[in-house]
């Protein structure tokens, strides 16, 4: 009986003894926090440079961009830490430890930062929902053990729920109000109401372009747009992953020390 | 010792680091002075600003009326006010905006405006967290950021937490903006979370690196993946697509009646042309500005095409005013801290009468060039300067004519 899993006969590699048992146990509980904490830095910046206004903001969260973008840029490094959870340690979690590092960080800096620090008011700049689209990114690598079918069925996957998974969130922001005379959902008046003094109304790039000619229904197009992109995204950021982790940066790094040291 | 070096560097810059955090709220207001000068001196000129009080309770108003001239010396590095936004200055949302308006027309959403045009503005807000915020009257305009208006100091007091904003929407419900939906956002939050943890501690509550690695590398991948585990994951993949399809289901049901974000860009007619705006033209002959004295000259000719006497009373640039005897004091609720009092010098203080031309040559003299950062001027390619020069008449009004043109500095 290995200490992992399932008994595989007599010898499995991961028997060890007792005392390396324990010493393996205490490095995961090291290694866990250290490395979630690692990933919610990373994720986080990066989803903060490339989606940065359309999550911060409830009145920028539209049908097209804010759904367009986000998948496009929060499916990169679930694709690529899949690709070192799963390959190395057959761990299908990848993509839920990157969103829920990515909601924690967000969650931290929305708090202290935009809350606390800047005062606004936390209706206006909470973070879209994404573990929904993470778990089935995971469960699709698992239960499919082929990145090229997680890429096909579940990066688009991954898109398509990350605008359903936000309806029960953003709906009451979408009712309908009159203000000065004009007509209004809560979230425009919300972003009217609380200055923003470098976020001027003309910078919401909200609902802009021919997508519009197709009028209620271009929220499920920009998804499908989205899930596109995301089957690309996904490929590519597995790449990726596959290339930083590839132990040969390890291994000449050692020879590099070896070398300094003889 | 190596690192005894390091870490006493190391507390250095940390204390160094959170005395500037100390300092930064005392260098005050919100980088107004950090704009190049050419965007101060020849964009908006705003005048007639008026703070209906500089004290504010929370949850009670304060209104910001004025008027701004787009200057027609806009310079081309920037883009037309083809896209404005009449939006306020303020560090962080001390106070809310309640209402905006722009020559009547509500400014919810970003303007189209047109150069050499003159506007008025009301903006009324709501005090909301307490404490000492610099505010401004702010035109946003698009390439060119935001040239902000006259800031005044305003005290709010109260309690933060008593702040509400009420509003009622179109489907008949009364609600609070300030925290709306939020309690929703927390508990949908909360509910996905759940699922989340679950399936990260299925995993990491058993051995996670170094056995699954061995494993892995022995070609024993297989056995790391146990039939339980594809019974939690298939339930995970079907409970989540229930939950988003249920979820999503429900807020349709819930609120029926929605809208997408609102925005456009609309025309505002300007503010009529009258005397007070266009009777008054002036012509720049020479303009210096003198380093050491922190002064500007000009020479230029003014023609009175009014049916009043008239005499110069102001010179305006960036906000700055330099004024002389002819404005001796300010309203209560003018800023005092831009006004360069007696800082204007026209020679001989001549009276220009109606249909007469009259050389002028003036002196605006006073260290706010330097404490404004406009003498950087000096060191913009295109080296000219912006303004409005205000002129009272013997009829009790103000008239005003925007003037611009190179400049010439003199190092001594
Ligand atoms: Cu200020």
């Amino acid at each position: 009986m290995s200490a992992t899993a399932q008994s595989v006969g007599a010898k499995s590699a991961g028997d060890l003894s007792p005392v390396m048992a324990s010493m393996s146990r205490k490095f995961d509980f090291l290694l866990v926090p250290i490395l979630f904490l690692a990933i919610t830095g990373a994720v986080h910046i990066h989803v903060m440079l490339l989606a940065g206004d359309w999550d911060f903001w409830v009145d920028w969260k539209d049908r097209r961009f804010w759904i367009t973008i986000t998948p496009i840029v929060t499916i990169c490094f679930p694709a690529a830490i899949q690709y070192v959870t799963w390959v190395y340690f057959r761990l299908p979690i990848g993509a839920t430890l990157c969103i829920v590092g990515l909601l924690f960080g967000e969650w931290m800096n929305r708090y202290w930062g935009f809350t606390i620090w800047s005062g606004f008011p936390a209706t206006l700049t909470w973070p879209a929902m994404l573990i929904a689209s993470a778990l089935i990114l995971d469960t699709v690598l698992m239960l499919s053990r082929n990145w090229l079918a997680t890429a096909i069925v579940g990066a688009p996957l991954f898109a398509l729920l990350f605008y359903a998974q936000n309806i029960v969130i953003l709906a009451p922001y979408h009712v309908p109000m009159e203000h000065m005379g004009q007509l209004m959902s809560i979230a425009d008046m919300i972003g009217y109401a609380f200055v923003r003094t470098a976020t001027p109304e003309y910078l919401r790039m909200i609902e802009r372009g021919t997508l519009r000619t197709f009028g209620g229904e271009s929220a499920l197009i920009a998804s499908f747009f989205a899930a596109f992109i995301c089957m690309i995204m996904y490929a590519a950021w597995w790449k990726l992953g596959e290339i930083g982790s590839r132990q040969t940066w390890i291994k000449s790094m050692f020879d590099k020390s070896a070398k300094v040291r003889a | 010792m190596k690192n005894k070096i390091i870490s006493l560097l190391g507390g250095v810059a940390i204390m160094v680091t959170s005395l500037t955090a100390l300092y930064a709220p005392q260098a005050g207001a919100h980088g107004e002075r950090s704009q190049e000068p050419f965007l101060r001196m020849r964009t908006v000129h705003w005048y007639d600003t008026n703070f209906s009080t500089n004290r504010v309770a929370v949850n009670s108003e304060m209104t910001m009326t004025g008027k701004f001239l787009l200057a027609e010396a806009w310079p081309e590095v920037i883009m037309k006010p083809d896209v404005a936004f009449l939006h306020v200055a303020e560090p962080g949302p001390a106070v809310a905006k309640v209402e905006s308006w722009l020559n009547g027309v509500p400014a919810a959403k970003s303007f189209k405006l047109e150069l050499g045009k003159t506007y008025e503005y009301k903006i009324i807000v709501r005090g909301r967290k307490p404490g000492e915020a610099h505010i401004h009257p702010m035109l946003n305009v698009q390439s060119a950021g935001g040239l902000v208006g006259p800031g005044q100091w305003t005290l709010i007091e109260g309690n933060y937490e008593d702040f509400t904003y009420p509003v009622t929407t179109l489907t008949g419900e009364t609600i609070d903006l300030n925290t709306y939906g939020f309690a929703n956002v927390v508990k949908w939050h909360i509910i996905w979370a759940i699922p989340a943890l679950f399936w990260l501690l299925w995993w990491i509550r058993r051995p996670v690196f170094i056995p699954r690695f061995l494993m892995v590398q022995n070609g024993e991948e297989d056995a790391l993946i146990t039939g339980t585990d594809k019974k939690v994951a298939i339930a995970m993949f079907i409970g989540t697509m229930v939950l988003v399809t249920m979820s999503s289901n429900s807020a349709k049901e819930a609120y029926p009646i929605q809208i997408p974000l609102q925005s456009a860009i609309i025309p505002v007619e300007a503010l009529p042309v009258t005397p007070q705006n266009s009777a008054v033209k002036a012509k720049i002959l020479k303009a210096n500005y003198r380093i050491p004295g922190r002064s500007m000259t000009m020479t230029l000719d003014v023609t009175n095409g009014s049916a009043t006497p008239i005499k110069l009373a102001e010179f305006n640039s960036a906000n700055v005013r330099f004024t002389n005897s002819l404005i001796p004091t300010l309203a209560k609720t003018d800023s005092a801290e831009l006004w360069a009092k007696g800082g204007l010098h026209v020679q001989g203080e001549p009276t220009i009468y109606p249909g007469e031309t009259a050389r002028l040559e003036i002196e605006a003299s006073d260290a706010l060039w330097e404490t404004e950062r406009l003498s950087s001027l000096i060191g913009d390619p295109d080296s000219a300067f912006g303004g409005v020069l205000y002129f009272h008449g013997a009829d009790g009004k103000t008239y005003m004519e925007e003037i611009s043109g190179p400049i010439i500095p003199t190092f001594q």
